[in-house]
């Protein structure tokens, strides 16, 4: 939207007490307004990304080089080995993995103390070499099975760095968005998620007001 | 101040469109009412409301510096303990504020000062309709004719925007947190994020549930990156009773509002402003429920929960009898009492100021209206204009 001037009243003398100029470049034309932000937004570009459980599901897909599936598979199996996320107890692994989603495992060094970490429950790759997409291992994510029945995708997954990952009709085939798709873990590390939010979500659950507003 | 009723233009839910202003309507009725205006003289604004806003803010910033270094009054407030040297860390620091909004109770030129209600110190909406829309509409009017030629608006809101974002010294990238299921929230963080990108800030957004704690202290991003500084549409009560609460005191991490305006936006600082400024013509007498001289008040008042919103759990009791009560969920960490100032009431529908504060300075009004007495999340949205 170009710059929009207020009317200036002939000979006006007095300084005028609103915004000399009104310009929106994310929001204007927007229709959809507020929820077309997102879309808009480039960090939201969307990948079109595979996912197996292994070399052998990789192979019998028939999408990618047999000998290029198991190599990916490997290299999901070492970067697993690696930076696997590490939560203090199973009670926590379990909280974002599921039941049963998680085992536990002793450093690498020794006096290391044990923590627990999800099982890795399939990898990720780009469709084409063209993509340029590091291999990833994929985790179960627990939290959002009723949403996966709802909006018709499955296989809830996340990546090491918490990213999330839906493949469509319960195929193989999965759109990303290409930060999830490009970002890996380096060294492992405790990652903690869904801290904040709980109080409010609460609030409007007991409340009669507008649901899950923050805002005044 | 008076209340105009004039045809809403017939096509101003394209224009709406046009400008991105999406949730002008409830789902059972209108939010955003251009079939009236209020309009205001320049000395109505000028010396009623801009100038006592000023006052007030400066005030609420002399009470946060006593309040951050007594734990006595933190506790008034009922602040949890562990928020205590997040709070007083960053008001040392002196982070920094964007913005506020101040609820007045004014009826206009010769009917007494305007009085503060409360202060949304934290997580005011109203926002985007307020800066834009509003001001669109006035252009609107006055190059169609259906305005008072040479009629102006009491609205920088925009352009201070804007400039407070870019001169605040924060990191080149700003992310935009609240609920993303929230259409109010969600449109007022949009337009704070379409103002950060003017300042020349990148302004992601991420769902405020999305964010991650790093074992560095860091909070993140729903990819794991780090956030350096963050915009939250989530009250810091909230944030703070969260299971990241304990966490924000030593994360490297940096909030806007920063957190002491925690203070601020407790309504439990009305009382101690009324300590400190005892017949402040800006003031309501207010005391907390459990003091005694709350007494003084007599039987008309206003109770109000110390964390609250929108007006839920806000009860108006005249002569003994209970005026108007709004049910929520809010009250279990205490009350104030506060003088009763009722809002006035134009052809039936009782009009409430919010005054805007970008970082310290006035910036600009709002009316939103109601039949009832307690301005709620139901409360319409009304434009305003300065003429005489």
């Amino acid at each position: 939207m170009p710059p929009i001037l207020p009317s200036d009243e002939a000979g006006t003398a007095r300084r005028s007490k609103r915004s000399a100029t009104i310009s929106l470049v994310l929001l204007a034309g927007a229709g959809a307004a507020a929820f077309s932000f997102a879309r808009r937004d480039p960090s939201q570009r969307e990948e079109d990304a595979l996912v197996y459980a292994t070399d052998g599901a990789c192979i019998a897909d028939g999408v990618r080089p047999a000998d290029a599936c198991v190599a990916e598979y490997r290299a999901a199996l070492d970067n697993y080995a690696a930076s696997a996320p590490r939560y203090p107890d199973q009670a926590e692994c379990e909280h974002h993995h599921g039941p049963g989603g998680c085992t536990a495992r002793t450093g690498a060094t020794p006096g290391d103390t044990l923590s627990f970490v999800p099982l890795m429950a399939g990898y990720m790759i780009g469709r084409t070499a063209a993509q340029g997409l590091p291999v990833q291992p994929l985790y179960r994510h627990a939290p959002e099975e009723q949403r996966q029945a709802s909006a018709g995708t499955s296989g809830g997954y996340c990546t090491g760095s918490g990213g999330r990952v839906f493949t469509t009709g319960g195929g193989s085939v999965a759109r990303v968005s290409s930060a999830v798709a490009r970002t890996t873990t380096g060294a492992p590390r405790t990652i903690a998620r869904g801290g904040f939010g709980g109080t409010g979500r609460a609030v409007s659950a007991s409340g009669g007001h507008t649901g899950g507003s923050g805002g005044g | 101040m008076r209340r105009v009723t004039i045809p809403e233009r017939p096509d101003w839910r394209a224009r709406a469109a046009e400008a991105g202003f999406a949730f002008h309507t409830f789902p059972d009725g209108p939010y955003w009412d251009e079939g009236a205006y209020y309009a205001f003289s320049l000395a109505e604004i000028e010396d009623d409301i801009e100038a006592p806003t000023r006052e007030l803010h400066a005030l609420c910033l002399a009470f946060a510096e006593r309040a951050v270094r007594d734990g006595a009054i933190l506790t008034s407030l009922a602040i949890p303990e562990h928020a205590w040297d997040a709070i007083a860390d960053s008001f040392r620091r002196r982070d920094p504020t964007l913005y506020g909004r101040m609820d007045l109770c004014y009826g206009g030129a010769g009917t007494g000062p305007a009085k503060l209600l409360e202060y949304n110190a934290d997580t005011p909406t109203a926002l985007y309709e307020s800066a834009v829309f509003q001001w669109l509409w006035l252009e609107d009017g006055l190059a169609r004719g259906s305005l008072p030629p040479g009629a102006d608006q009491f609205n920088a809101l925009h352009e201070r925007l804007i400039a407070r974002l870019a001169e605040m010294g924060l990191p080149g990238t700003l992310a935009f947190a609240c609920f993303p299921d929230a259409p109010e929230d969600r449109g007022t963080v949009a337009y704070l994020q379409d103002c950060a990108v003017q300042a020349g800030l990148r302004a992601p957004f991420v769902p405020v549930e999305a964010i991650g704690l790093g074992r560095d202290g860091r909070f993140l991003d729903a990819d794991g990156r780090s956030l350096d500084a963050v915009f939250k549409l989530y009250p810091w009560e909230w944030m703070f009773a969260d299971a990241f609460g304990p966490a924000i005191g030593a994360s490297p991490t940096r909030f806007l509002e920063p957190p002491w305006k925690a203070i601020l936006s407790n309504k439990g600082m009305l009382a101690h402003l009324w300590a400190m400024a005892p017949g402040h013509p800006n003031l309501l007498p207010t005391y907390f429920e459990d003091d005694p001289a709350k007494a003084a008040l007599g039987t008309s008042f206003a109770k109000k929960p110390l964390y609250a919103r929108e007006g839920a759990n806000v009860l108006l009791v005249r002569d003994g009898a209970v005026l108007e009560r709004d049910e929520g969920p809010y009250g279990a960490e205490g009350h104030v009492r506060q003088a009763l100032a009722e809002l006035p009431a134009f052809v039936g529908r009782h009009a409430l100021v919010g005054s805007w504060v970008v970082g310290a300075e006035p910036a600009g009004l709002c009316v939103r209206e109601e039949a009832r007495r307690i301005t709620t999340d139901r409360a319409r949205f009304v434009p305003h204009l300065i003429i005489g």
